[in-house]
């Protein structure tokens, strides 16, 4: 066939052609220029990639015989980003028009001059959503009719220059699509910064023209247009594109060299004192315990059940469990309640109904529960004193077994309020004797955060020696 | 034509040659009509025209007028959006100081 012998024949992608696009639509030129462009680079077609997303434009990445990825509307520059993080030595080229990469993937494109990858970003402003019958989009001139906007737009279009130059792009260019070899030289200079580049292209949609009744915009662009070697601050605005517009390079900067990382350059922690301590698990004997927990958020409530779960699964491997954790949006100061069940068969629903063992370190869920403690006839209750409301306890008071122990006031005093929880468990441990010590002190050393094992460890210890008056 | 020919002697244009060119027109491929016609307008040497036989899409695609007069710049195959036109360099002519003066004539 003829298109075998045509000079672009090893990019193109010759079962696709002949494209979709309209007939007197530039689209096509942009494809030729990016060709021309890397040609002339002598880039090597597996090393290069083209991420496009959804629009007119988006349709050069079927075109191109490269790597291409055709993505979802708006995330070509995620997707591009991915291709770049896995392939560093990758020349990774996006595609896309007004409404897909200034539109609905507006924030990947500010964020990429942010986080300064080597990317090419060309973006053919073609004024509006031009696949879809031409809505107003985020580039819709002042006036100009579309469909969304019959009786002219009412806002005022972004600048996609101004957008770049302030998100931090090395490098900014503005470019049309009757300027192919201008734009093939704003082509090689952006895939030879080694930053994030923009290229803004200017590109007639033959909707926009029939609908605003403009004769050729592509002859519009060629009279209006101006290439210039220095362009100054008013050269970026184009708000009136119909009277002037100001073509060239803006941006052309080197890469910014990234300072030192402050927190991997901070001091490092002195290795924490190893303890060993060791236990001999036993039978525990447990047929059917349900053990619950209730605070506040931020008491330690869920890092206690998993200490005394653990402690548990230690001491009697045959042992089941489960641990449910229920706390409301509020994390820090809500409700918050925890489950255990030990079980010697295994288990079959995860929630405490009746608890045996009930461990109050607040008395917020109770007083959510108008101030009913549910407990069963012959349970335990350990109080955390400095926290709750004892006139709540009066009325099980007689049937169960109340241990009352100030955890918060002792932590307070003594260490850190975070280790309350810590406290409470070593009480636990010893009026109850349901767990080993030695299990519980191997369970909090796992859980605790490095560094402060000590701590937990000392009001552990502090919790089991206290003694009530 | 005394202008010309002075001219012509001033920067030595007999031993200058310029590249020869073929031509392809892909005629299925063109979409050209009024909005387009990018070949046609932007070639420097003149060597297309409109045509008159209608291709499958019902598109009339631009014919070659003057079959040697193509200088392979490559501005119709940078321009035309469907790819549909290419060029390729056959071989280099010299170019005599009276073809030129014909040609300035010819462009007045």
């Amino acid at each position: 066939m003829e298109i075998d012998q045509h000079p672009y024949g090893d990019v193109l992608r010759k079962e696709m052609m002949p494209n979709i696009w309209c007939s007197g639509c530039r689209i096509g030129r942009i494809k030729n220029t990016f060709i021309e462009s890397i040609q002339q680079l002598g880039y090597d077609a597996d090393k290069c990639s083209v991420v496009s997303g959804i629009g007119c434009s988006s349709r050069i990445a079927g075109y191109l015989n490269l790597d291409t990825i055709h993505a979802t509307h708006g995330r070509a520059i995620p997707t591009a980003l991915g291709v770049k993080l896995a392939n560093p030595e990758l020349k990774v080229c996006v595609m896309g028009g007004d409404g897909d990469i200034l539109g609905i993937g507006g924030n990947h494109f500010l964020a990429l001059g942010r986080h300064g990858y080597d990317m090419n970003v060309f973006c053919m402003n073609n004024f509006g959503y031009s696949m879809t019958g031409f809505q107003h989009g985020p580039t819709t001139p002042l006036g100009a009719r579309t469909i969304t906007t019959s009786g002219g737009s009412p806002y005022a279009p972004i600048n996609p220059v101004a957008v770049a130059l302030a998100a931090g792009y090395t490098f900014v260019a503005r470019s049309t699509s009757g300027h192919p070899y201008h734009l093939i030289d704003c082509m090689v200079a952006a895939m030879k910064n080694r930053g994030p580049s923009f290229i803004e292209i200017l590109v007639p949609c033959m909707l926009y023209e029939r609908r605003n009744k403009i004769k050729s915009l592509e002859a519009l662009f060629l009279e209006k247009a101006r290439i210039k070697e220095t362009l100054s601050e008013e050269d970026i605005d184009q708000s009136d594109f119909m009277k002037t517009i100001s073509l060239g390079i803006f941006r052309d900067a080197p890469v910014r060299e990234k300072p030192p990382l402050a927190m991997v350059s901070s001091k490092k922690k002195a290795a924490a004192k190893k303890f060993n301590i060791k236990f001999k698990p036993r039978a525990s004997g447990i047929k059917y315990m349900q053990i619950r927990m209730e605070g506040t958020g931020g008491q330690g409530i869920v890092q206690g059940g998993k200490t005394m779960i653990l402690a548990a699964m230690n001491m009697d491997p045959k042992l089941n469990s489960t641990l449910t954790k229920r706390y409301g949006p509020e994390m820090k100061g809500g409700s918050c309640v925890t489950d255990v069940l030990l079980s010697s068969q295994s288990i079959d629903y995860p929630f405490v109904e009746v608890p045996d063992l009930l461990l109050m370190m607040s008395d917020i869920v109770a007083k959510e529960r108008d101030g009913r403690v549910i407990i069963d006839n012959k349970g335990t209750i350990v109080v955390d004193e400095s926290m709750v409301d004892l006139r709540l306890l009066e009325n099980v008071a007689k049937t169960v077994k109340i241990f009352k122990v100030p955890a918060t006031k002792i932590a307070r005093e003594n260490f850190r309020v975070v280790v309350a929880n810590n406290v409470l468990m070593g009480f636990v441990c010893r009026v109850t004797s349901i767990i080993d010590k030695d299990c519980l002190r191997t369970a909090i050393l796992k859980s605790a955060p490095p560094g402060t094992e000590e701590m937990n460890l000392e009001a552990f210890e502090s919790g089991y020696k206290f003694v009530s008056q | 034509m005394k202008h010309e020919i002075s001219r012509a002697r001033y920067w030595n244009i007999q031993e200058c040659t310029i590249p020869v060119g073929r031509v392809t027109i892909i005629a299925n491929f063109c979409k050209g009509c009024e909005d387009c016609d990018e070949c046609i307008k932007f070639c420097p040497e003149k060597v297309l025209e409109r045509g008159t036989i209608p291709n499958e899409r019902g598109f009339f695609p631009p014919v070659l007028v003057d079959e040697e007069g193509c200088t392979v710049c490559g501005r119709c195959q940078l321009y035309c959006s469907e790819n549909a036109i290419f060029v390729e360099k056959i071989g280099e002519r010299v170019v005599t100081p009276d073809e030129i003066a014909l040609r300035e004539e010819k462009l007045q």
